[in-house]
C-alpha cells in the first residue's frame, strides 16, 4: 500500500515537471505575453484530490524545483514557486471545506485566478511598479477560459483513474 | 450551500464581464498629450526622453553582467527590439505607444514606460 503511494507521488511530480517543460514551448497566437495555459494544474487537483494536502505541496514544490533545474532560470522559478504555493493552498482549503459541494471545474478557475494573482504580487514587487496591475484585467479574463479547460481535463483523467480503479490515498 | 455551484458560475462570468469593461476603458483617456519614455534600471530612472519629439533612435542598455535589452524609438512609439533573456516578454509586448503602457523585463530589472504630462483626465474634465 505504501510503496503504490510512494509511486503516485513519483509518477505525479514528473508528469508535473514535464508538463511544465512542454508548456513553455506551446506559444497561443496573439495572445498575451505571460498568459498560459497552466497544464500543470492537472497534476496538482488531481494530487490534491486524490493524495491529500500534504502530498499535493510536495508535488507542487518538487514539480516547480525540476522543472528550473531542466531548463529555467532564478526568476521563472521564483514566478512559479510563488503562483504555485499560493493558488494550491486557496485549492486545498476550498476542498476541504466544501468537499462535496464544489466542482472540480470551479476550483480550478479558483486556483488559475490565484495562481495569476500570485504571479502578479511578484512581478510588481520586482519591478516596484504598482501600474503592472492594470495588466489585470486580461489576466482575469485568460485565467476564466484556461481554468475552465484544465477543470474539465481533470474531470475526465480524474473518471477514468476512478474507472480503472486506480484508489484514492488521501 | 446546493446551489454554490451556480453562484460562483455567475461570479466568474461578473469577473470576465468587469475585466471587459476594465480592458478598454484605459483608452478613453488622455489621447492629446506629450508622451515620455521612461526608463528604469534596477528600480532607478536611467532615462527620460520626450517620445513625441525625438528621433527615430535605438537605445542599448547594458548592465555589469553584460546582459542588455535594444529599446527602439519610432514614429512617437517605443518598444523592446532585442533582449538576451529567457522569457522574452518584454520583446513580446511589442510596440508602447499610449500613457501608462509598461513592460518589464525580470530577468535583467528593466522596465519601460510611457508618461504623459499635463492635459490628464482631472485637469480636461473643468
Amino acid at each position: 500500500m505504501k510503496t503504490k503511494r510512494i509511486l503516485l507521488i513519483a509518477l505525479f511530480i514528473s508528469l508535473a515537471a514535464i508538463l511544465s517543460i512542454v508548456e513553455r514551448s506551446i506559444i497561443i497566437p496573439q495572445a498575451h505575453p505571460g498568459v498560459k495555459l497552466g497544464l500543470a494544474n492537472v497534476i496538482t487537483l488531481l494530487s490534491i484530490i486524490m493524495l491529500g494536502y500534504k502530498d499535493a505541496f510536495l508535488v507542487v514544490l518538487l514539480r516547480c524545483v525540476l522543472a528550473t533545474l531542466i531548463g529555467g532560470n532564478p526568476v521563472s522559478f521564483l514566478f512559479s514557486i510563488t503562483g504555485g504555493l499560493f493558488s494550491t493552498l486557496v485549492m486545498v482549503l476550498l476542498w476541504r471545506t466544501f468537499n462535496q459541494h464544489i466542482s472540480i471545474v470551479n476550483i480550478s478557475i479558483i486556483g488559475a485566478i490565484c495562481h495569476n494573482l500570485g504571479q502578479l504580487f511578484v512581478a510588481s514587487w520586482l519591478a516596484h511598479e504598482l501600474l503592472l496591475y492594470s495588466l489585470l484585467p486580461i489576466l482575469m479574463i485568460s485565467a476564466v477560459i484556461t481554468g475552465y479547460a484544465v477543470g474539465v481535463v481533470t474531470k475526465r483523467v480524474y473518471k477514468s483513474l476512478q474507472a480503472r480503479q486506480v484508489k484514492v490515498y488521501s | 450551500m446546493k446551489k454554490l455551484n451556480y453562484y460562483l458560475t455567475i461570479g466568474f462570468l461578473g469577473l470576465v464581464l468587469l475585466s471587459t469593461v476594465g480592458l478598454y476603458l484605459p483608452q478613453y483617456r488622455g489621447a492629446e498629450q506629450t508622451l515620455f519614455l521612461e526608463i528604469h534600471k534596477d528600480g532607478q530612472l536611467h532615462q527620460k526622453i520626450p517620445l513625441s519629439t525625438a528621433a527615430n533612435q535605438e537605445i542599448k542598455v547594458t548592465d555589469e553582467m553584460g546582459h542588455y535589452n535594444l529599446i527602439e524609438i519610432k514614429a512617437g512609439q517605443a518598444r523592446v527590439k532585442q533582449a538576451d533573456c529567457p522569457n522574452q516578454v518584454c520583446v513580446n509586448a511589442g510596440w508602447l505607444s499610449k500613457p501608462n503602457q509598461i513592460t518589464f523585463c525580470a530577468p535583467n530589472k528593466l522596465k519601460i514606460k510611457l508618461t504623459g504630462q499635463g492635459n490628464n483626465l482631472d485637469a480636461t474634465s473643468y
